[in-house]
């Protein structure tokens, strides 16, 4: 069973969607076949857009919405410290032992468009 | 409106009918006495216990005698495998099962396979059915036991009994069925199919949870798989489960007795369901043989979407249904049936099984395609695959 937490992101996801023209893309995959992809778009270094895309579990998606949520106005390079830890705090704080691949994978597909960035424009 | 709940999961469990209810309550209170006791309260525990025997027996076209009471369809599938397995160890160690078996067969089996004995688990269909010539092919001079499932609880597709039956007749092997999802279905007489052996639960056709029997052949030796009393003719040790023993006998009779009349309702939701769902949302692919099956079990895949996702949404809005079947949740691996009929991943993952009971209405029908229509939509419209998809086509 859920939190009430994640029911409420899982059931209204914020930021779905993609960005046309990203600056950066990530996306990652996880043992379930789950798919999340994430879409950042910066200036002068703060990220000012987010969206994401998600296949997968209640948990995936609701970790899609609050990476997404996370991130939105926050320094690139602040970014990168979003950490799982931080993402299941938003979520409510407690997810089975199981689901956590599937919120694993936001990070990563985050991390991604972070790098992916960087390759695209030098520092960040 | 939001209070509303439907249950579309029959398969995975019933409520308890009214008839069937009315006539074990009394029990838990009045006729409390120990079926093995000698005294009077225990012979009037055992005298309720033989009428559920017997309407058991008759529900089947069994005897009496060939009835042993167990606490449900997962122990009665232990007991046939492992029981019959041992029993007949001396005329050869190997068994034959299909792939796509409920996991009390399966793990019984590979239980036995730690002991010694050979197992054959014949592959399946897209439709998920076993192909005939395969079995003859494995069927060999130390085959003992062929055990195939009536109808599976997943795709709800019908094996071809007759024929399995009187192959293993014609050649002294005992079979075997796992009949728990079609019993209350499909009309059984074990005499005119060949059946030896076969499980059933109780809770599947409107009875009690935690009871269930193994009809066994008289003539067919069987052994018991856990150390007790004598209960049960030796074959399962045990006090009885009184009261739900009461509700089980009810619940056949019952169910044999209306089998037609919900047969009949329970096909006309199912055909409403399929056609407007089918009308409604784009590439949903129903699973196993468009003939040769239950009415009641509608299993759906869903393209680009997780199955959980939609399950908890549905379950949002009160409606309750299964992914896969109810004893693989988790995500990690999809249903071990889904894979061996060929289902892709993504659609294996995105399999629903709907499971309509006698209760069920046209109008949850309508409730329920109302309700699925914007989630799959917007779980599709959320899923990166969808996209890649559509620019594959």
């Amino acid at each position: 069973m859920y939190s009430d937490k994640i029911m409420q992101i899982f059931a209204n996801p914020k930021n779905v969607g993609t960005l046309k023209g990203a600056d950066a893309t990530g996306e990652a995959t996880n043992e379930f076949g789950e798919v999340v992809k994430i879409f950042i778009n910066a200036e002068d270094g703060i990220i000012t857009d987010a969206k994401f895309k998600a296949y997968g579990s209640v948990v995936a998606i609701a970790s899609g919405s609050t990476v997404t949520t996370l991130i939105k106005g926050k320094f690139l390079d602040d970014a990168i410290n979003v950490s799982n830890e931080m993402i299941l705090e938003s979520l409510g704080g407690v997810i089975d032992k199981e689901k956590i691949p599937s919120l694993k994978i936001a990070r990563e597909a985050l991390l991604l468009a972070l790098k992916n960035y960087k390759d695209k424009f030098g520092e960040i | 409106m939001e209070n509303r709940k439907i249950y579309f999961d029959n398969a995975s469990t019933t409520y308890v009918g009214n008839e069937a209810l009315r006539e074990m309550m009394p029990v838990f209170s009045n006729i409390y006495g120990n079926p093995s006791s000698l005294h009077s309260f225990g012979r009037d525990a055992v005298n309720l216990v033989d009428i559920a025997r017997d309407r058991i027996a008759k529900a089947i076209g069994a005897k009496a005698s060939e009835i042993y009471f167990t606490s449900g369809g997962t122990e009665a599938n232990n007991l046939a495998i492992k029981g019959l397995a041992y029993a007949n160890r001396h005329k050869g160690n190997h068994i034959i099962t299909s792939c796509i078996e409920h996991s009390s067969v399966l793990e019984a089996c590979r239980q036995l396979e730690k002991d010694g004995f050979i197992v054959t688990y014949l592959k399946v269909d897209s439709h998920g059915l076993i192909n005939f010539a395969d079995l003859l092919h494995h069927i060999n001079s130390n085959t003992i036991l062929i055990s195939i499932m009536t109808a599976n609880n997943e795709i709800g597709t019908i094996q071809h009994m007759q024929a399995i039956a009187e192959t293993a007749k014609e050649r002294e092997i005992i079979f075997h069925t796992d009949a728990v999802q079609a019993v209350g279905s499909i009309s059984y007489n074990v005499n005119a199919m060949g059946i030896d052996a076969m499980s059933i639960s109780s809770h599947k056709i409107y009875g009690p949870k935690g009871v269930g029997c193994l009809y066994v052949r008289d003539g067919v030796k069987i052994q018991s798989v856990i150390a007790g009393g004598k209960q049960e003719r030796g074959v399962r040790g045990g006090t009885q489960n009184v009261p739900a023993i009461v509700g089980f006998g009810k619940a056949i009779e019952v169910a044999v007795r209306d089998m037609s009349v919900n047969n009949k309702k329970i096909k006309t939701i199912k055909e409403y369901f399929v056609k407007r769902l089918t009308e409604s949302i784009s590439d949903v692919y129903i699973n196993g043989h468009p003939a040769q099956r239950l009415q009641g079990i509608v299993s759906v895949s869903f393209d680009c979407v997780n199955a959980e996702a939609v399950l908890t949404m549905l379950d949002m809005q009160g409606i309750a249904v299964s992914v896969g079947s109810a004893c693989e949740s988790g995500t990690i691996e999809p249903s071990h049936v889904l894979k061996e009929i060929g289902l892709d991943d993504v659609l294996a993952k995105g399999t629903i099984r709907f499971s309509f009971g006698k209760s069920n209405t046209k109008e949850e029908i309508d409730y329920l395609i109302e309700t699925l229509i914007p989630i799959i939509e917007k779980l599709r419209n959320i899923s990166p695959l969808r996209k890649k998809k559509r620019k594959e086509d």
